[in-house]
């Protein structure tokens, strides 16, 4: 009898910690060009992805973690960021998104297939109560080098916190932990 | 003396040499002004008396007012930029065989603020506040040796050496320091002493494997690295974060066996091609690099965060990030990225052990996981492979 009155508390418990844990974040969003082949693309170039945020760190993070995500897939090389910046100053690339005659040009400067574009739209630490909980939104978008058409794009949002942050208000991970979540959850919408 | 206690002693003096193989015992040196980026005349004067101190215990040092005609003479202002050709000729001119050059990067002193006025304390905020009243210092210095006419692009030694006045804290608050110049002392004692002191113990630092590795390098088999300034976009003193992460993966680097181009090379290459690139590198500078130096491989990277939080009413928490990249020489390919974002106290035990309360502390943890990430461990190194040049 006893123990007919524990599980009702302890499914309902259950249920509860299951619901806090999952409350993680959306499924990125994607789109795909159909008609591409990606096999072609061997190398890529990420341009530094450019920050809306006030976390000012937040696009040199989300850049190199994206690099690094990329490196990791061992699907495609990145080039060295010192070499595109050098191709935007041949092209003559200051500011603001390439046009398509800028992409096909970079593509040619950097013997690169596609370059990879973004922006850190979000990138703060949200207080509720006591918990702290790190959000980071990125979006980022591949175009290909013969034509400068836009073949891929992603957009994925991931919050920071483990379940004891949200249950204790302890242990908040660093920003940087949730952009590399985040980053990972872009490119795997890539590379799959 | 018994035959069996021969091979002993002969052992025992061989790892004598060993230990002062950087600057043997004996030879002529120079220490060189020291670089002071924080402009404090007396923590500088209290770091160079420290260093003095404790180089000319071992070594016969040059006269300073000598060194100083010599700088003039051959318009040395900042020696860690100076080629490794004037460097010789300032050899020449002092007659000595090494030059020793240190650098205080940071230091700061926080002092606590007094409980509100017109309020009572609780008992806990009266005890912090008697608890900080003084200060919390924190130091971060780093070195350099060159050895005058030896292998020109090579770096001899570099050391690193942080802490905070907390570092030596224990029961009561006994064995806290609150004075910057006696925490200079010590530090700087510190560090030359580590010209002299066997590496430490690579096991004690965890690998770092959040990033990308092409595959795992042995430092005795890569080829010469020219380490590029490092990039810093850091709210605040981005130029001080950069210099001294840059000259804390001198150090690391240097002391797990990997050959280090002469930083005042790679800035004269760096200067000749009319460029200062931090944190990244082109395609040009990369083969300048390689034809003029040799260089095999090229480290660099970013520093993203170096800040302190705390040390006036509450004890002061660091909070560093920065990452790194090692490129092919040859092709410019990236072979390793990773970096790593911490703060002092994340590892923290009971009773705050395990805390770290200065920067530059946290900084050589997180780099020395770095490189325990990118290179293999020096037991796994095939005995002909390693110590060799």
């Amino acid at each position: 009898m006893r123990k007919r009155r524990l599980v009702l508390p302890l499914l309902l418990l259950a249920v509860s910690l299951g619901w806090i844990a999952c409350a993680g974040g959306l499924q990125p969003t994607r789109f795909t060009n159909p008609d591409f082949n990606f096999a072609f693309v061997e190398k890529v170039a990420v341009v530094p992805m450019e920050n809306l945020s006030n976390d000012r760190q937040a696009g040199v993070r989300a850049t190199r973690l994206l690099i690094t995500e990329l490196l990791a897939t061992g699907a495609v090389d990145v080039v060295e960021p010192g070499e595109v910046r050098a191709a935007f100053d041949r092209v003559g690339i200051s500011r603001g998104t390439p046009s398509r005659d800028e992409v096909i040009a970079l593509g040619k400067s950097l013997g690169v297939q596609a370059i990879l574009l973004g922006t850190v739209t979000e990138s703060e630490t949200i207080r509720s109560g006591t918990v702290t909980i790190p959000v980071v939104t990125l979006d980022v978008h591949m175009l290909e080098t013969e034509t400068g058409t836009a073949v891929w794009a992603a957009t994925h949002t991931e919050k920071g916190g483990g379940l004891s942050a949200k249950l204790l208000g302890t242990g908040a991970e660093p920003i940087s932990e949730t952009t590399r979540r985040c980053v990972r959850g872009i490119v795997e919408t890539l590379v799959q | 003396m018994r035959r069996s206690a021969i091979p002993a002693l002969i052992l025992a003096l061989l790892l004598a040499a060993a230990a002062h193989g950087v600057v043997p015992l004996g030879e002529a040196g120079a220490l060189l002004p020291l670089q002071d980026r924080v402009g404090d005349p007396e923590l500088a004067a209290a770091v160079e008396e420290a260093l003095v101190e404790e180089l000319s215990g071992d070594h016969s040092l040059v006269d300073p007012p000598a060194l100083r005609d010599a700088l003039r003479r051959l318009r040395i202002r900042d020696v860690n930029h100076a080629s490794p050709a004037l460097l010789d000729r300032l050899g020449a001119d002092l007659g000595v065989d090494w030059f020793f050059s240190a650098t205080v990067h940071q230091a700061t002193q926080r002092r606590a603020a007094p409980p509100q006025a017109g309020r009572l304390a609780t008992q806990y905020e009266s005890t912090e506040y008697l608890a900080t009243a003084g200060s919390v210092p924190q130091l971060t210095l780093s070195a350099r040796v060159y050895r005058v006419g030896g292998s020109g692009d090579r770096l001899t030694w570099a050391g690193f050496e942080a802490a905070s006045g907390l570092d030596t804290r224990r029961l009561l608050d006994l064995g806290r320091i609150d004075d910057l110049e006696v925490l200079g002392r010590r530090v700087a004692r510190r560090l030359a002493a580590s010209l002299t002191e066997p590496a430490a113990d690579e096991k004690r630092y965890p690998p770092a494997r959040n990033g990308f590795l092409r595959a795992p390098l042995a430092a005795a088999e890569m080829g010469p690295v020219a380490i590029v300034p490092f990039n810093a976009v850091t709210d605040v003193d981005p130029t001080v974060a950069a210099e001294t992460v840059t000259e804390l993966a001198l150090s690391v680097f240097n002391e797990r066996g990997v050959k280090l181009l002469f930083p005042g090379r790679v800035n004269e290459i760096l200067r000749r091609q009319g460029v200062r690139p931090r944190g990244e590198v082109d395609a040009a500078t990369r083969a300048a690099l390689r034809s003029e130096a040799g260089a095999a491989l090229i480290l660099t990277g970013t520093v993203e965060s170096w800040e302190v939080r705390g040390g006036g009413r509450s004890e002061p928490e660091p909070r560093v990030a920065f990452s790194l990249r090692l490129l092919d020489a040859e092709s410019g390919r990236i072979l390793w990225i990773d970096g790593q974002d911490r703060r002092g106290w994340d590892r923290e035990g009971l009773f705050r052990s395990g805390r770290i309360y200065a920067a530059g502390t946290l900084a050589e943890e997180m780099m020395q996981s770095l490189a325990a990430g990118l290179l293999t461990p020096r037991e796994q190194q095939r005995p002909s492979e390693s110590g060799n040049d």
